[in-house]
């Protein structure tokens, strides 16, 4: 989809912190804002998924992302710093309150030109609703 | 014996000469006084931190722009509210906004 879509100009994807799951998703959204600091958010939120944690169960344990750091190259000492500071608290929660203004039961969602999905979608869903709302941009 | 002639010349010859001189002098004491307090900072300033973070101006720098990149992009700005991650052109038609949890 990205090199389809984002590659070729069609689409921008914006990310939207929603740690709605208790401490363990609040530091994640934390520690990858705070790797946004140093230019390696999307990097991060990889890394993030590659060693997805569920649960509460110690996954995303502020040990665990210091070494997701680590493995993203990143400054420790900076991004421990950023990882407690009020900017980077200040984006997630603001992120989070949108998405609770929006009336957001769950995650994943997606608002692609207004029209929304929730939870997991195929390749194709993506797909069809992409190409209509080009068609509906280009037209309009 | 003073020679009358010689202290009436040296009398007003000093005074005519030394009052010039006097204004001279005071016009650059003056010039000098004022350019020395244009050039240097008051201690306050001298005292005072570089507001701006070290950190925020490196970032700056390196942060590719959305609409210049067209891949990964959105990252920090410099100072104030952190943007949202974003990925793709700036004016790209169709926009995906993605509310996620990593658990």
């Amino acid at each position: 989809m990205i090199s389809k879509y984002v590659e070729s100009g069609t689409l921008r994807i914006e990310w939207r912190d929603f740690p709605y799951q208790g401490q363990e998703s609040v530091n994640a959204a934390l520690a990858a804002r705070a790797a946004q600091e140093q230019g390696k958010f999307w990097e991060y939120h990889d890394l993030l998924y590659d060693n997805q944690s569920s649960g509460n169960s110690g996954g995303y344990s502020e040990e665990n992302l210091r070494i997701l750091a680590e493995k993203a190259g990143l400054d420790i000492e900076q991004f421990e710093e950023d990882f407690k500071s009020d900017r980077v608290a200040a984006a997630v929660n603001a992120d989070f309150a949108e998405a609770q203004e929006r009336g957001l039961a769950g995650t994943p969602t997606f608002i692609i030109n207004g029209q929304t999905l929730v939870g997991f979608q195929t390749l194709e869903v993506f797909e069809d609703v992409i190409e209509e709302a080009e068609k509906e941009a280009s037209s309009g | 014996m003073t020679d009358p002639r010689n202290s009436a010349r040296k009398g007003p010859r000093t005074l005519v000469t030394s009052l010039p001189q006097i204004l001279l002098l005071a016009v650059f004491i003056l010039l000098v006084a004022g350019c020395a307090q244009a050039q240097s900072p008051s201690s306050a300033e001298k005292e005072q931190p570089s507001k701006q973070p070290q950190k925020q101006t490196s970032e700056k720098s390196s942060e590719p722009a959305a609409s210049e990149s067209g891949s990964a992009a959105g990252e920090s700005e410099a100072g104030g509210k952190l943007e949202h991650p974003t990925l793709g052109d700036a004016d790209a038609p169709v926009v995906m906004t993605n509310y996620s949890d990593y658990q």
